[in-house]
This record gives C-alpha cells, sequence and structure tokens, in this order.
C-alpha cells in the first residue's frame, strides 16, 4: 500500500485495542490486539508456590505459553524465555518472597509482531492483577524489506517477505531497551535505525496503556 | 580504573579457545571445543529424506543443543530443559538468519534431499555456552565431508559412493556474550559461571566477516543505554576477526 | 561373508590383533572441574566420558533413600553421532535403560555403600564414538571416575566382552566383530579376588566352551586392571608433587 506520504505511512503502528480483566478466575487478565495479532493472558499471583521451586528471596516467575496449533516446541521455549526475562526485570518480585506468580500467554490470532504482542499482553495483565513494577514495558516489531525500506509494525505476509525482522522491547521512565530479538542478517546502522523508529512508535503503546487504565478506573467511580 | 574479575581477566578479554575438529569418526563432521573450562563436543550426522512439497529441493538443517546432567549438578536428568531448548533454537536462528548453510545445497536429485543434524553436547558447563556451541557448530560443519550419492536413472536406486564431497559454508556466523551487573555499569564479555548466575542481564551478538549483524539477542534482564549497545557491538567485531582466524587456522590443518 | 574373516588362519583378527590381545586404552582422570570425578578414556574407537557426583544429598523424593546404604544413581547415556546411524534418543530407550540398570547392580557391588547412608551417588556416563565393547568401556571408566572423586571401593572394577570363533575366545571385541554375530560374553570381575560382579551373554554357546571363555575373559579384564592401576597411580603421583611443591 503506497501513499504520498511514504516516511509517515511506514511510523504508524496498527489498531491497538485491549480489554483488561476479561476472564473472571486469574487475578488479572487482559485481552490484547494489535492489528489481526491477538493474545490473551491471564495472571494468577502472587499464589503459594511449589517446595522445589520455593525461592527464599523473591517470587518465582513462571511463564506458559501455549501456541494455537500444535505442542510448545523449541520456538515457543526461546519465546517463552524472551518473555519471562523481559518482565522479571519490570516486575518487583523481590516483595513477594516465597510465592509464585503464574503467566499463561495463549495465542489467539497470529498476523506477525507476535511476539512484542505477547509481551504487551502480559504486561497489561500484570497491571490488572495490581502487581507491583518498577516501569511498564512496551514492545514493537520492525522489519527492514528486500527493498532496505523500514516497515514498522508489519503483518505476517510482510514479515516473512522481509530481509531482517527485529522486536524491542523498552522501559517506560527512560526508554531504554530492555530485550532486543532478531532475524535475519543487517547492518549496524539498519539496526539503529529501527531502534529509533521503534522507540518513538513505544511512546504511542505506552500512552495507550495509561488510556486503558484511566477508561477502567474512570468506569469503576461513576458506578 | 581497571577492573579484575574472579579470573584475572579484564571485562573485555575471552578465555583461552581451542578447537578440535574430526575425533568423532562415527560423525560425517565433528569438533570438540573448550572455552576455559566449557567443554562442547558437535557431531554432524546426514541422512536422506523427501524434500517439503511446498519448498522443493531444500534440504534440511536441525540443530540441538543438549545439557546433560553431567555436565553441571544444576541440570537433572530427565526431558530436555528450557535452557537448553531455548538455545537450541538461537542456533537454529542464526543458521536460518546467516544463511551459513544454504538448504537447496543440501538437495541431490528431484525429491531427495540431505537432512543434515548438528547434534551438539556440553560436556562441562562453566558459562558462555552459547558462544562456544555456536564455534563447535561452525567448526564441526565446515570440516563435514557427505559422501556422494547418485540416483540410477532405471530403477531409482540410490548408491553411496565412497568419495566424499565438503560442505560448502557460505559465512561463518560468530557470536560473543556479554553480561553485566545489577548496576548496569560492568559489562563483562564471555561470563564464567557465577558471572553467568548473578548477572542482571545477558547480550549475543552475532556477526558476519562482511560486518553484517546476524542477531542481537537480548532476552530482558535489566535495561541498557544505547552507548553501551553500541560500545558491545564494536567490541564483538574486533573479538570476533580473533575466532575467524582460529577457524581458518584448524580448517587449513585438517586440509594439510 | 566371503572375505570377511574373524580370525584368519595364522592366528589374525580383523585388525590385526591376537586373539588375547586387548585394543589400545588411553586414559585421563579428573578431565572436568565441575565434577567431583571424572575420566575419559578411549579404547581402540570407542570413546566414553565418566562424570561422578556426590556423595551428596538426595535429590528428588526424600523417600528413595536408603537408610542403611548410599542410593546408586546412573544414566548412560549414548551421544545421536556415536553410532553409524543417527540414534533418535540418546537415552530413555529400552537399551539404555538396560544398561543403566547393569551399571548400577555392578556399582552397587563394588562401591562401600554402608559408609553413606541417606545420601546419594551420580555417576553419569557418555558415549561420544561406540566402536563396540561399550558397556565394559563404560565400566572401566566409571572405575576411574569413582576413584578420581575418592569414593571408597573394595575393589577397582574391570570389564571386558569376549567373542568366541573357531573355538577360540577372542577379547575385547569391536563393532564389526559384535554384528558378525557368534556369542558374546560381557563380564566385570573385581581383579584381586577374581570375583565376578557382573555376567551377561545373550547368545547360544555350548556349556562345554563356557569355562575356557570366561578364563580368558577374566584374563582380559586383568590386563585391563594392570593398565588402569598405573593411571591410577600415576595421576596420584602428579596431582601429590603438584601439591607438596606449594
Amino acid at each position: 500500500m503506497l501513499s504520498d506520504n511514504k516516511e509517515n505511512e511506514t511510523q504508524s503502528i496498527r489498531t491497538l485495542s485491549a480489554e483488561l480483566s476479561n476472564l473472571s478466575r486469574p487475578d488479572g487478565s487482559a485481552i490484547v490486539a494489535q492489528g489481526d495479532t491477538v493474545v490473551q493472558s491471564a495472571v494468577y499471583g502472587p499464589v503459594e508456590v511449589r517446595p522445589n521451586k520455593e525461592l527464599p528471596d523473591k517470587a518465582y516467575f513462571d511463564i506458559v505459553y501455549k501456541p494455537l496449533t500444535g505442542l510448545p516446541g523449541c520456538p515457543e521455549k526461546l519465546r517463552e524465555r524472551v518473555i519471562r526475562n523481559t518482565l522479571e526485570a519490570t516486575l518487583l518480585v523481590n516483595l513477594h518472597p516465597r510465592k509464585s506468580i503464574n503467566l499463561i500467554l495463549q495465542e489467539m490470532q497470529n498476523d506477525g509482531g507476535l511476539l512484542a504482542c505477547c509481551i504487551n499482553s502480559a504486561c497489561m495483565a500484570l497491571m490488572d492483577a495490581g502487581l507491583a513494577m518498577k516501569c511498564l514495558v512496551a514492545a514493537l516489531n520492525a522489519v527492514i524489506t528486500t527493498e532496505g525500506d523500514v516497515l514498522l509494525d508489519p503483518s505476517l505476509k510482510q514479515e516473512e517477505e522481509a530481509k531482517a525482522c527485529f522486536t524491542f522491547a523498552f522501559e517506560s521512565i527512560n526508554h531504554e531497551v530492555i530485550t532486543s530479538n532478531t532475524q535475519g542478517s543487517y547492518s549496524e546502522t539498519e539496526f539503529k535505525k529501527c531502534l529509533e523508529i521503534c522507540r518513538s512508535a513505544s511512546m504511542k503503546v505506552f500512552d495507550f496503556y495509561r488510556e486503558c487504565v484511566q477508561r477502567r478506573f474512570s468506569k469503576e467511580i461513576d458506578r | 580504573m581497571v577492573l579484575e574479575r574472579s579470573d584475572g581477566r579484564d571485562c573485555w578479554k575471552t578465555r583461552r579457545t581451542i578447537i578440535n575438529v574430526g575425533s568423532i569418526g562415527t560423525a560425517y563432521g565433528s569438533a570438540l571445543v573448550r572455552r576455559g573450562k566449557t567443554t562442547i563436543v558437535c557431531g554432524v550426522k546426514g541422512e536422506l529424506a523427501n524434500s517439503r512439497p511446498e519448498n522443493p529441493g531444500d534440504g534440511f538443517l536441525v540443530v540441538n543443543l543438549d545439557l546433560p546432567p553431567l555436565c553441571c549438578p544444576l541440570f537433572k536428568p530427565g526431558p530436555p530443559s528450557e535452557q537448553s531448548q531455548s538455545i537450541s533454537q538461537f542456533l537454529n536462528d542464526i543458521v536460518t538468519s546467516s544463511g551459513c548453510v544454504v538448504l537447496s545445497d543440501l538437495s541431490i536429485e528431484g525429491q531427495l534431499v540431505w537432512c543434515l543434524f548438528v547434534d551438539i553436547i556440553c560436556l562441562e558447563y562453566d558459562g558462555n555456552v552459547i558462544d562456544a556451541a555456536v564455534l563447535a557448530m561452525l567448526a564441526a560443519l565446515t570440516n563435514t565431508k557427505l559422501p556422494k550419492i547418485t540416483v540410477s536413472n532405471d530403477n531409482g536406486e540410490i548408491k553411496v559412493s565412497e568419495a566424499l564431497e565438503i560442505l560448502a559454508v557460505k559465512s561463518q556466523p560468530v557470536t560473543t556474550t556479554f553480561v553485566y551487573q545489577q548496576d548496569g555499569g560492568h559489562v563483562m564479555v564471555d561470563p564464567s559461571f557465577e558471572e553467568e548466575y548473578d548477572a542482571a542481564g545477558i547480550l549475543s551478538i552475532t556477526l558476519q566477516e562482511d560486518g553484517s549483524l546476524v542477531k542481537l539477542y537480548k532476552p530482558g534482564g535489566l535495561q541498557l543505554p544505547d552507548s553501551v549497545l553500541e560500545q558491545c557491538i564494536a567490541k564483538a567485531r574486533s573479538l570476533s576477526k580473533d575466532m575467524w582466524h582460529l577457524l581458518k587456522t584448524v580448517s587449513e590443518t585438517v586440509e594439510t | 561373508m566371503a572375505g570377511l574373516e574373524l580370525l584368519s588362519d595364522q592366528g589374525f583378527r580383523l585388525d590385526g590383533r591376537r586373539p588375547h590381545e586387548l585394543r589400545k586404552i588411553e586414559c585421563r582422570m579428573g578431565v572436568f572441574a565441575q565434577a567431583d570425578g571424572s575420566a575419559y578414556i578411549e579404547q581402540g574407537n570407542t570413546k566414553v566420558l565418566a562424570a561422578v557426583y556426590g556423595p551428596h544429598e538426595m535429590r528428588g523424593s526424600k523417600s528413595r533413600g536408603l537408610h542403611h546404604k548410599v542410593l546408586i544413581n546412573c544414566q548412560y547415556s549414548m551421544a545421536t553421532f556415536s553410532t553409524g546411524e543417527r540414534k533418535r534418543r540418546p537415552r530413555g530407550d529400552r537399551k539404555s535403560q538396560e544398561m543403566t540398570l547393569h551399571l548400577k547392580q555392578t556399582f552397587e557391588a563394588a562401591i562401600m555403600t554402608q559408609l553413606y547412608p541417606r545420601s546419594q551417588i551420580d555417576i553419569f556416563v557418555e558415549v561420544l564414538q561406540a566402536d563396540g565393547g561399550n558397556y565394559s568401556t563404560c565400566v572401566n571408566a566409571a572405575t576411574l571416575a569413582l576413584v578420581d572423586a575418592g569414593i571408597p571401593l573394595k575393589d577397582y572394577v574391570c570389564a571386558c566382552t569376549t567373542g568366541f570363533v573357531n573355538d577360540t575366545p577372542m577379547v575385547d571385541i569391536s563393532f564389526v566383530e559384535e554384528s558378525l554375530g557368534g556369542p558374546q560374553l560381557t563380564v566385570a570381575v573385581l581383579p584381586k579376588s577374581e570375583q565376578i560382579v557382573l555376567l551377561e551373554m545373550a547368545s547360544r554357546l555350548h556349556v562345554d566352551y563356557l569355562n575356557k571363555v570366561l578364563k580368558t575373559a577374566v584374563k582380559g579384564c586383568k590386563d585391563v586392571y594392570v593398565i588402569l592401576d598405573e593411571v591410577v597411580r600415576n595421576h596420584v603421583a602428579q596431582i601429590a608433587s603438584s601439591v607438596g611443591s606449594e
């Protein structure tokens, strides 16, 4: 899809929409849609932990990622590791020693940018559960097409045809990089360019989080 | 102020790396890498298979890392741990992203293709398995010799000849891993077991000889300012040069 | 099979050995720092690594612990690239489980188990290249690893696999000799007392020949013992000299 303002076209992210507390049993839940990519997450915590997983100084943070079809394999385990490390860095786990915080992610639809959507959905669910966090996380996906253009928040088709794919997660205080995962080969300048584009777009995601929470709590007060 | 680590190295020095190839006779290619005390052995085996209909003429290359309980008391016997699965996926991603082995090179004739299994076993775990595993994989692949396969035209009989041909490896993506501590300041390259265990985060940068980056892997952990990222990429570039030189020396010694 | 004679008329085997000769054994102790005891053995082309952890606290369910002796936990694993055909399951298949059980039974007889009640000793064995006599090499490697770990043993455990062709028992058979058929006897002994710890034979052998084969096998084990003992003494002398010179 070409437009006259090509630069502006690539800087915008797909429509973000979310619903918090859509599941009644978990302590926190969120379903987030970035364009057509939808991920449901649920948080149980802080809850009792199995004795062999007990940690004396902090909570045991456990993540399960369920793909839409098939059994979890190596790619799912890598995704779990990245998401877990990303969110563990932001959660104040030292507040809940000898407890466990369980996060379950379910892929509902994949139209590109799955890892980014998972991280965003997980962050919203943790917020919804009321768990104390140092900062928020916003993740974004960008690709470099075969022509060398940077496309922000691509669809699955654009991702598959791209030369290189990037997923970055930023924190809300200093906007520094928490997570980076890439596919394909690229140069350092291309890397920096994508990093900057994703960083400026992450502000929109942080604004969206604020808006979501505002809307939710203003509704409760009105009741 | 020069910081000294527990084993006397400075922050930007890697441990002594030793690469040994061709020690396993039953595999088509093999390598043993020792980085400090971390020991990794890699074996390449091949099987014949039919290519998938959606990618005709493309062979298969599957990398698998095993962290058995013998390498470290932290690993218990049982199904593969999350760490071994995620590192296996990381290695597979490096192979696909860098194109070091082109899958169409693995085709033999028509539907018949090679399916290469790169099996990596960690024999001793002293931190930084990723870098050592990547080196072992590259050393084993560059020294892999596959038997020549001919398919007779009349009855489709597959003949395996004694002649061996070397596998074409287009590039050598080398990984450099850094860890950093809780205060965000001290970045160290090639962590040992204790440094990895206490680290606030890990950063792995994979580079190719032509200067392009293949994978910048920072799986969460404490946030890093951009300046530190750039510094690490620059350091990774200079450290990878030593590794490319080492791999080249190893290949040349094998040929002679 | 024409052209492939296990024992030639002059009395030479396929690799040029005599029937009573063992393959070249090379071993090293203390190869790994993480494990309490480790050893690496090469018997001909069979390459095996052994690592021992322990004695340490019971891991997993404490109910498995024994009140009067130590629990020995073994794991036999073959690397996927160790055999001619790629091995799909390195551990957990029936053959590996049988080997694991044999190793456990062997070492329960050799280790002084009553010294460490309610504790556990882990023995991990990894076969990097398999060229016949896998079990025997594993036992030899594990013995060295146990000695390296400083675990008290009643005696060394030395094992050897013997074949039988043309009325001649052949010691330390290789993979080719194993696969060409014929009876195979695996025996593990405590060399000084010549007590048999494990004896296994899963093929047909006339009972009249049994004694002959067994005697040759035990002799083979004693030859292995001589080599292993020398390695241990050299290793200890090396450590002692490096400690003493400080």
